[in-house]
């Protein structure tokens, strides 16, 4: 009678621990998943906010350049970093003060040789844990190469 | 006589209860898996839609900047200024129409990534110019259905 109590209890103890073992490996496999998925769809988020803001900067430097005063006005706005300008932007991709940003924009500003009238520029988007270090180290996030010409400016030269 | 034992782990209502907690987690972690990959997947590509796009506009933007040059070039040469400015165009790959006192230059910019831009601008003999049309194609096979669309409202 005690022995096949004892037997039961080791049956039963066998089954809880298979329950255990296998309950514990499909949640470490689905933690896992889901760890993946949240990084992928941060990874999307930050992506497209930084071709958001690289598009805002640059059709906001385009609205400027068409005046020299304005694009220099439009420059001295942003904070001088040693690659160009930079601007700071919030988690909802709109500008904000550097304490509270979570991307950071460079920008370089170029007239063409030869002729001025060409405005040439390169947007690159960092994340902003990495700001201080971006230049150096980090890869940014987007990148955006564009230029606008003003036929009136060659015209007013 | 010996009875045939049966296995000794039952699969009981609860041993089922957890497979089906177990199946619903696993499940429902690949479809988020599955949904994320595919958010990140089309920002990519709408990411890199947005650089080509901008990236042929400045190949336009540059070729609308030849054409003043070669205006100016012309202007510089004795002779016909319209017939300067047309030999001139010719030679830098522009499709050229004579028109009464202008030149009109059309050109298509080498394809970056899946756009191109097809733009024509007017170049006067008073020295004035003037885009006629500037659009910015998807070229890429899928999408070449005549899906167009003007970046900068030229």
């Amino acid at each position: 009678m005690k022995n096949n109590e004892r037997s039961k209890s080791a049956v039963f103890l066998i089954e809880f621990l298979i329950t255990l073992a296998v309950f514990s490996l499909a949640c470490v496999v689905a933690l896992r998943l889901y760890a993946k998925a949240d990084s992928l769809q941060d990874n999307a988020l930050r992506t497209d906010c930084a071709s958001t803001i690289a598009a805002t900067v640059a059709q906001e430097l385009f609205l400027s350049g068409e005046d020299e005063q304005t694009l220099a006005d439009y420059c001295a706005a942003a904070q001088s970093v040693s690659d160009g300008y930079s601007l700071y932007f919030s988690d909802s991709c709109t500008r904000c003060g550097q304490s509270e940003a979570a991307y950071m924009a460079v920008f370089s500003v170029e007239r063409t040789e030869g002729s001025p009238a060409l405005l040439n520029t390169e947007i690159s988007v960092y994340a902003v844990q990495s700001a201080l270090s971006a230049q150096l180290n980090d890869e940014p996030v987007y990148t955006l190469t564009a230029a606008r010409y003003y036929p009136q400016m060659e015209v007013e030269q | 006589m010996k009875t045939r034992e049966s296995f000794p782990i039952r699969i009981n209502g609860v041993s089922l209860l957890i497979m089906l907690i177990l199946m619903c987690i696993t499940v429902f972690a690949v479809l988020s898996l599955v949904s994320a990959n595919s958010e990140y997947k089309l920002s990519q590509k709408a990411a890199q839609t947005q650089a080509d796009s901008y990236l042929a506009d400045a190949h336009a933007q540059q070729k609308l900047m030849l054409a003043q040059q070669l205006a100016a070039q012309a202007r510089g040469l004795s002779g016909d200024y319209l017939e300067n400015l047309k030999t001139l165009l010719e030679q830098n790959g522009f499709g050229v129409v004579l028109r009464t006192g202008a030149v009109c230059a059309s050109f298509t910019t080498e394809s970056s990534g899946n756009f191109a831009v097809t733009a024509a601008i007017c170049l006067y003999a008073d020295g004035s110019a003037s885009v006629e049309s500037y659009s910015l194609k998807n070229i890429s096979a899928e999408l070449a259905q005549g899906d167009s669309s003007s970046l900068w409202g030229a």
